[in-house]
């Protein structure tokens, strides 16, 4: 075994930190000192810690599920504790109203149907020179095999023993996510994403789950059930969804190819003006084309068109584009 | 254990039950800390305070006795970033299968994200975050935090002699993953 303190040759000292080494060198000890310098802590001041007091007593409120007499108090005067009482005292009355209306809006889901694919809508032609604009169709299939991860094992003996339930709810997830990606059964996959549901109806994952069961929806072309999908977690603006600017935008394009083109096209617009769309402005940008052509906007659709072609000369969508033109 | 001497010494903590307002002027800022050195940029530090101050909450019949309240907040911190960690790792795998699916493609970094990727990358826990979770939690405590031997010994409860081993292990573990670091040159 060797002992650092022993190296450093002073019985009873310890071993120089790197952080407080002399700056400068390129020794991999150098370098390796310069990255700990780099870590800089950042001190919160009273403001943040007021604000986080007010969290943990509205968590702690939510929880508990009620008002309890004394609790109560003691509670509101730890939320005052650092300013603002009667703010503090009003926020956790209002998160507990919205964690009880939450609670009684989670039910139990609706078993998932299977309907048979639906046609893709055909979208009423306009007069020319405006030809007929469809939406997109849905996405190919994943390719990739997914790894399961396998957290390693504590170092520190925890002060409160919690199960971890995290294994066994992502060893199912990861089974369902590799019959879609790798054996393409979306209905293999929807089954266990119903037992899931059951068995983890507050899942740590079950976002992810969200958009596993939509792609596999999807994948039979059941549209329907996957526009409702995402009009649920749009009531939380798809807070806490992997890709959310994504589902916006693809919500929008259910929303289109259902007749809903007037809601659609408010989702398109919200988000062309989303700096975190990405890719999907694309998309945005051609699905409010289409539904300003069926709502009789055609100097809309064509002005988005025209926005379209000089953006993404080579997009997706490129040869509709010039089509509706008649370019 | 310093935030427990400081407050005996002043005499902060009286002969009144701990509650957790009392629990929160005494420690939140010792917790505030040690969630930012032990989550690094990967985790939010205010979640964690939130989970740790309501596992003490849950627990405070429990700790009216506890003489080294900084070692069960310091250990409650611990445990709740290692599970956000482990969280964190799990989703990642899952958006990773995500993003193979057209449905939920990546679109690409934009300008802005990649900054904040290189920033978030930057510094130690890039190599912190490959390290095993125990020559981590040694090297962020002595290096960063700035614990003697002796303290860290009495936080993770082990003996003064196994934390210089793990420091010694922690370092070389450190080093050779450096050397690999494909942005080892960059400042």
């Amino acid at each position: 075994m060797t002992d650092l303190r022993r190296q450093s040759g002073v019985p009873g000292s310890e071993p120089q930190r790197w952080r407080d080494q002399p700056s400068g060198g390129s020794s991999p000890e150098d370098v390796a000192a310069e990255r700990f310098r780099e870590v800089q802590v950042p001190v919160p001041d009273d403001a943040q810690l007021a604000r986080i007091a007010r969290r943990i007593t509205a968590a702690v409120e939510g929880r508990q599920g009620r008002w309890a007499g004394i609790g109560r108090l003691r509670l509101v005067g730890f939320a005052a504790l650092l300013g603002s009482a009667v703010t503090a005292g009003a926020e956790a009355v209002h998160y507990v109203k919205m964690a009880r209306r939450a609670q009684l809006a989670v039910v139990a889901p609706p078993p998932h149907r299977l309907i048979a694919p639906v046609a893709p809508l055909q979208l009423p032609p306009e007069p020319k020179p405006e030809p007929a604009l469809e939406p997109e169709a849905p996405a190919p299939p994943p390719t990739r095999v997914v790894q399961h991860h396998r957290p390693s094992a504590p170092v520190v003996e925890a002060p409160i023993a919690e199960p971890d339930p995290l294994s066994d709810e992502s060893h199912l997830l990861h089974s369902a996510l590799e019959k879609l990606s790798l054996r393409g059964d979306a209905v293999g996959a929807l089954v266990l994403l119903d037992t899931y549901r059951v068995r983890f109806p507050n899942g740590l994952l079950a976002r992810e789950a969200s958009v596993a069961r939509l792609d596999a929806l999807l994948r039979l072309g059941d549209t329907r059930e996957a526009l409702a999908l995402l009009d649920g977690a749009a009531d939380t603006d798809f807070n806490g969804y992997p890709r959310a600017g994504h589902l916006r935008v693809l919500r929008g394009e259910l929303l289109a190819q259902s007749g809903r083109c007037r809601e659609a096209e408010g989702i398109f617009t919200t988000a062309l003006g989303d700096p975190q769309a990405g890719q999907s402005t694309e998309h945005a940008l051609y699905g409010r084309a289409s539904c300003r052509a069926s709502l009789g906007d055609t100097a809309g659709s064509r002005s988005d068109l025209d926005e379209y072609l000089n953006r993404y000369p080579q997009g997706h969508f490129e040869r509709e584009a010039r089509q509706a033109l008649g370019r | 254990v310093d935030e427990d001497s400081a407050v005996a010494g002043t005499g902060a903590r009286d002969s009144r039950p701990l509650d957790l307002a009392e629990l929160y002027r005494l420690y939140s800022r010792s917790v505030a800390r040690w969630a930012y050195l032990l989550g690094g940029p990967k985790v939010d530090p205010e979640d964690v305070m939130q989970e740790v101050f309501i596992v003490a909450h849950k627990q405070l019949p429990n700790l009216q006795n506890q003489d080294h309240l900084s070692v069960w907040l310091y250990r409650a911190t611990h445990n709740v970033v290692r599970n956000m960690r482990r969280k964190e790792k799990a989703r990642a795998v899952f958006r990773g299968a995500m993003e193979t699916a057209g449905l939920t493609a990546d679109p690409g970094p934009t300008p802005s994200t990649q900054v904040e990727q290189r920033q978030t990358h930057a510094g130690v826990y890039r190599i912190l975050d490959q390290m095993s979770e125990k020559y981590r939690t040694v090297l962020i405590l002595f290096e960063l935090d700035g614990l003697s031997g002796e303290e860290v010994a009495q936080t993770l409860d082990v003996k003064v002699a196994t934390i210089w081993v793990w420091l010694h292990r922690a370092r070389a573990d450190f080093l050779r993953r450096l050397e690999a670091d494909p942005e080892r040159e960059r400042p």
